[in-house]
């Protein structure tokens, strides 16, 4: 009885952090998730059929998919060999993290106007490639700003991750494998990638996630009205400049339901593979 | 690599480190000849450079200088994966992800050998160690002992020229310790592979080495049989190092052949020379037990401190007169806080010269 009080106790820490999330997700999410839905004026599924047949909605979900997809590919494929050059404590581990971590604490808009000065036809960007005799690659408004934009504020944080994930492998491991005849690709192949899979799905999952909600350099540095109008430009449409909610929640409810869908994927791809510890013993 | 080498030789093997600037090595001017089927242990304390060393062996760690040699061709500018040495190590280093059976097929695999032949091999492997019906497990499935046993498999599986153990049982518990002790030697002589094991602890190095090589702050101290390294420790650090527990300092009276008569603290001592003596003060080492109780060749009076009960006989600390702390080990039996007649045979009263006198 005494045991069954103290854990009682000890459970009641947990209500603060469950009251905030309540509050701050649960509580929104629900609210949206019933308002997204017509039930006051009769077809209840209405914003849903017509988000499925306007011309200006339903295509944006394969338009954001477009852009955010191939940028966390890219960016996890970028991350993986560079955080596998620096995994071992050096100088410049330190500082190719530090000049990497720069771009996380900018945020999108500073670096959308920084890009839009730097790649515009006055930037000296484009000036320098002029005197070489190559044209505008034109590198904003449109689809390619937004991909760069999304790089560099996205690769830091994958980075971070995979290389936290790579360097939390038990460097004897590879060693091992190494006396064993295992030649650096070898032992990259078998043991480092197979014991990084689950952790680049994560980092995969977190990545996308950002990437799909992309706003800010979608509109500045993209071209709105058409190749970049991305799912949350219509959800930002629909409620501030058509004032229409509950449309709006849908929108957003869709959103999320695209999100989840490609992280259960995956997650269940990341489920085929080892997630036991990452050390080689019990010592 | 080529199996069938007469000896290994180490030739100055050196592994320096800058730190702060300053140069420290770890491995001073090592020089060891190894003849194949030799089952040797690098010995001492830690940070004595017996790791250090190993590591260089296999090639995980580059050389500052010197060479290692099979036979005549030199290997020491080879990457590890192109010496071909089997290594266990201190914490297992098994691959978490992999079965047992693929752990152990590993450096078949890499050697790109046919399937069939993984198979049998394997197998063989695994019986060896005694594990045949673990295969299919992950090694988070086993215990310390087995997952043991699964490193040593997948070390010897690949037929190395050499093999080279890290302190392998210093993560098991004692009883452990000592069963797979008489694992180890029962795998090396059914396999007669040169074998180098390194490890701090005297026993396992007593009972396991052909021959030992005790270390010292990254240089060589002694390079001999087991009874040799036991009875007559070359220098005073080997000799605190295996158990020497009663070091006394004393002066030189007078030097006979290879024994020495030697004054300090009230006591009068006759020892043998193990190391030349050439200045007037030197250190006498005895083992615990070697003292006797009554009298005999070298006496000694002492009041006893401590007995401390052990089973097959007792720890006993006593204190000279002069103020000399003397560890005995006896079946005997002291009284407590009382004067004791003991004596040490002139046999085994060793006399090195006292360090910087």
């Amino acid at each position: 009885m005494k045991h069954f009080l103290a854990y009682n106790k000890a459970m009641l820490l947990l209500v603060p952090a469950t009251a905030f999330i309540f509050i701050v997700f649960v509580y929104p999410f629900i609210y949206g998730f019933l308002w997204s839905f017509n039930f006051l004026e009769g077809d209840w599924l209405a914003n849903y059929k017509s988000f499925f047949s306007r011309g200006d909605m339903y295509p944006t979900i394969l338009v954001t998919l477009k852009l955010s997809l191939p940028v966390t590919i890219f960016n996890v494929l970028l991350a993986i060999p560079i955080a596998f050059a620096l995994r071992q404590k050096s100088r410049y581990q330190k500082m190719v993290t530090t000049i990497l971590v720069v771009p996380i604490t900018l945020g999108a808009v500073l670096l959308a106007e920084g890009m839009l000065t730097y790649f515009g036809p006055k930037g000296w960007f484009i000036q320098a490639i002029a005197i070489l005799g190559i044209d505008d690659p034109k590198l904003i408004h449109n689809a390619t700003g937004v991909i760069i934009s999304l790089v560099i504020s996205g690769f830091p944080f994958i980075f971070l991750l995979v290389l936290s994930y790579i360097t939390g492998i038990d460097p004897g491991l590879p060693r091992a494998a190494a006396t064993l005849g295992a030649s650096p690709w070898e032992q990259f192949r078998y043991i480092y990638l197979p014991l990084l899979t689950p952790g680049i799905a994560m980092a995969f999952c977190l990545a996308f996630v950002q990437a799909f909600s992309v706003y800010p350099s979608a509109v500045l540095l993209g071209s709105p009205a058409g190749p970049t109008r991305v799912i949350s430009i219509a959800a930002y449409e629909t409620a501030f400049e058509r004032y229409d909610y509950s449309m709006a929640s849908a929108v957003a409810m869709i959103m999320g339901f695209v999100q989840l869908i490609v992280v259960a994927i995956v997650l269940k791809l990341r489920g085929l593979f080892y997630r036991g510890p990452v050390t080689g013993g019990k010592g | 690599m080529n199996h069938d080498f007469t000896t290994l030789h180490l030739e100055n093997m050196t592994r320096r480190f800058y730190n702060a600037g300053k140069e420290f090595s770890a491995l001073n001017k090592m020089n060891i000849d190894i003849p194949r089927g030799e089952f040797i242990t690098f010995l001492g304390p830690s940070g004595c450079g017996k790791s250090t060393a190993l590591n260089c062996i296999a090639g995980l760690f580059p050389l500052s200088d010197g060479r290692i040699m099979l036979d005549n061709t030199r290997v020491d500018n080879l990457p590890p994966e192109k010496r071909g040495f089997g290594m266990v190590f201190q914490n297992y280093a098994l691959f978490p992800h992999m079965t047992v059976k693929e752990n152990v097929a590993f450096g078949l695999l890499m050697r790109k050998t046919p399937k069939s032949e993984i198979e049998k091999k394997v197998n063989v492997a695994l019986s060896l160690v005694q594990l045949s019906d673990q295969g299919t497990k992950l090694p988070g499935q086993l215990s310390g002992g087995q997952q043991q046993r699964v490193a040593i498999a997948r070390a010897i599986v690949i037929e190395p020229p050499l093999i080279l153990m890290d302190e392998p049982l210093s993560n098991l518990d004692a009883k452990l310790r000592l069963e797979m002790r008489s694992e180890i030697r029962r795998i090396h002589y059914e396999l007669k592979r040169t074998t180098i094991y390194v490890t701090h602890d005297q026993d396992e190095a007593l009972s396991l080495a052909d021959r030992i090589v005790v270390m010292e702050a990254g240089k060589v101290q002694q390079v001999a049989k087991p009874q040799t390294i036991y009875s007559a420790p070359a220098t005073i650090g080997v000799a605190k190092f295996m158990g020497y527990r009663t070091i006394l300092k004393a002066d030189v009276l007078s030097i006979d052949g290879d024994k020495a008569v030697l004054s300090g603290k009230g006591l009068n001592i006759t020892a043998k020379i193990m190391q030349p003596i050439k200045g007037k003060k030197a250190l006498v080492a005895i083992r615990p037990e070697d003292f006797n109780i009554g009298k005999g060749e070298n006496n000694i009076e002492a009041n006893v401190e401590m007995m401390e009960y052990c089973g097959y006989n007792s720890q006993v600390t006593l204190k000279t007169d002069g103020g000399e702390i003397i560890h005995m080990r006896t079946p005997g039996v002291l009284q407590e806080k009382q004067k004791a007649q003991i004596s040490i045979s002139t046999e085994r009263a060793l006399a090195y010269p006292a360090e910087g006198v």
